[in-house]
């Protein structure tokens, strides 16, 4: 009891923060009226049609998706940088989101997506495979936090100018230009319960699927070497890391687009709040963590309606100074 | 227990031919330290890993039990054998008792975690190494005696019967590798196979019950014996090829090469 009381805590204080979200914008409505709304449709009472179409229609699927895509980051975050052994590694760093990215515009650009819902989780998904087998392999001779950095860098410029370069390539298309750049930015505008529907089932099993993988994230603390001695199979554990990521990283960026540096930030605050390295405790904390930031930068933006922020900038421009400052630290300590 | 069986390592990642050990047996029993030593690059380093059996091996085999190692599961093995690595960077902070309790990973299940039985073994683990003081303390603030001790305590908490340690004393003061040595020998003295790699010639032969002498000359020749016969003065200054003497019972070390071993006119 004495140890799951702050997580009760955490994720009560993650629940009323999402219903005070759904306050946020246009209409007067009240935590109670949030309440009423969420109660009434779930028990099948009659509802006041504008409140229903606002909140139920189109708010909540919103911050459940917020919630989910920021659990899901925050968790793949975690996952990486235990399997790069590396704090300063994230999907966002290593050009794994931005792979996600450029597959996903390819798709655009061909006229993919619009075959199948699920086309465009699976090409990001497939996108931000390659780029972590592109990184191990890259890496495989040296595993300095320079070198893995370097690459990172150079995979990420390699895929946002291949995103650059389908675009160019269809420029007459100004639609599909439109859209990939609303895409790209990383929004929730619009996205509702179609969204949901087929993201939230590979995010949760990808979440759970990274917490059962706690104990060989937490040995590889000691170097690989080390954890293989203690029966960590590194080959298989890197191939399921690997699928874990991509298909986080994958169904959250095909829902809502970029959103960068979550992955970064989170797991900084996380080890902070859970103690120590403990990634049975440090993947949970994770995604409590990442859910709250997701949908604070996302009420932000929608508070500062009209104007338009989208959460993918906003987490990029925190992200970045984060980067800055944690390198600085890093750097301080002689890594 | 761990046999090595005409056990041949050559240089890994470079041209084939160049060996480091060659027709190598060796057995590791409880009870005794076995000391490695020999010039550097003569691949006492590779030899471990490759007994671990974290690389393959070119010719013969490493026997855990009398079943080929290869054949064990990983966690076989690694309740068989643990292993302390020459340098551990750790990436984070923990606690001293938390990077303890990783060697309890071979006894746990995926899923469930430490329960009083680990909670146990961990204490007494750190007890043993005298370090029970530093069971809360961050691991990225200790000195290095601390960190090996607390290092060597994860390797107690697995419970392998049999330890591999890579030159354990390079980042030590003398006064902590003398203290971390005298553990290695109570160690075994309690039933622990040691083996492990020394630099200093003169601590493996106080501390050594047995020695391997590699002796780095790309043939993968090497002597094993008693330590005392292994580390004299007439092998140890053709392999490392200095000057060598025992002057009381202890090994004396100059910069003259064997060949001019003749003293100088008085």
């Amino acid at each position: 009891m004495k140890r799951s009381l702050p997580w009760l805590i955490a994720v009560l204080a993650l629940l009323l923060a999402a219903g005070l979200a759904l306050t946020v914008g246009p209409g007067e409505f009240a935590l109670a009226d949030v309440l009423d709304v969420l109660l009434g449709k779930l028990s099948g009472a009659a509802l006041a049609p504008m409140a229903e179409a606002i909140l139920w229609q189109l708010r909540l699927p919103r911050v459940l998706l917020a919630l989910l895509v920021g659990a899901g980051l925050g968790c793949a975050g975690a996952v990486t940088q235990g399997l790069f052994r590396n704090p300063l590694a994230s999907p966002g760093v290593l050009g794994i989101s931005t792979g996600a990215a450029a597959t996903v515009i390819i798709g655009f650009a061909l006229g993919v997506d619009e075959q199948a819902s699920w086309m465009t989780p699976v090409l990001a998904g497939a996108g931000a495979v390659g780029m972590l087998v592109l990184l191990f392999g890259l890496t495989a001779r040296r595993r300095d936090l320079a070198y893995l950095l370097l690459t990172g860098v150079a995979l990420n410029a390699l895929a946002g100018s291949l995103a650059t370069v389908t675009l160019a390539l269809f420029l007459d298309r100004y639609a599909l230009a439109q859209k990939a750049m609303a895409w790209m930015l990383g929004s929730f505008d619009g996205r509702g319960f179609t969204q949901l529907g087929w993201a939230s089932g590979p995010i949760v099993l990808g979440m759970l699927a990274a917490w059962a993988l706690h104990r060989p994230l937490d040995l590889l603390a000691l170097g690989e070497e080390t954890a293989a001695t203690l029966g960590v199979d590194r080959g298989r554990l890197r191939s399921l890391a690997a699928v874990i990521v991509g298909v986080l990283v994958g169904t959250a960026t095909a829902a809502v687009g970029v959103i960068g540096f979550v992955g970064l930030i989170v797991p900084h605050l996380a080890r902070s709040l859970a103690r120590g390295h403990t990634h049975a405790r440090l993947i949970p904390a994770s995604m409590i963590i990442g859910a709250a930031l997701v949908l604070l930068v996302d009420t932000i933006g929608r508070a500062l309606t009209p104007m338009f922020l989208a959460p993918g900038a906003l987490t990029s421009l925190l992200g970045g100074v984060f980067f800055l400052w944690l390198l600085r630290r890093q750097t301080g300590e002689g890594v | 227990m761990l046999r090595a069986r005409g056990l041949g390592v050559t240089v890994p990642g470079r041209a084939k031919g160049r060996w480091l050990v060659r027709g190598l047996e060796l057995e590791l029993a409880p009870g005794t330290v076995t000391v490695i030593v020999g010039p550097n690059g003569s691949g006492k380093t590779t030899l471990l890993r490759a007994l671990l059996g974290l690389i393959g091996v070119d010719e013969g085999e490493v026997l855990l039990d009398q079943k080929p190692l290869r054949e064990r599961s990983a966690r076989a093995r690694a309740c068989a054998c643990a292993w302390l690595p020459q340098r551990t960077e750790l990436p984070w902070s923990m606690s001293a008792s938390d990077l303890v309790m990783l060697g309890r990973a071979p006894h746990l299940s995926a899923l469930a975690g430490p329960g009083k039985r680990d909670r146990e073994a961990v204490d007494a683990a750190l007890a043993r190494v005298r370090a029970t003081d530093l069971r809360a303390r961050d691991v990225r603030t200790l000195s290095g005696g601390e960190l090996q001790r607390v290092l060597l305590a994860r390797l107690l908490a697995t419970q392998a019967p049999l330890l591999l340690l890579d030159e354990p004393t390079t980042a030590l003061d003398i006064g902590h590798a003398l203290g971390l040595l005298e553990l290695a020998q109570e160690l075994a003295a309690a039933g622990h196979g040691v083996l492990m790699s020394l630099h200093e010639l003169e601590l493996a032969r106080r501390y050594g019950d047995r020695a391997l002498l590699l002796r780095g000359d790309g043939e993968g020749g090497h002597v094993l014996g008693p330590a005392a016969e292994v580390l004299a003065p007439a092998l140890l200054s053709e392999v490392f090829e200095v000057g060598a003497t025992l002057v009381d019972g202890q090994l004396r070390f100059s910069k003259t090469p064997a060949a001019s071993a003749h003293p100088a006119p008085a």
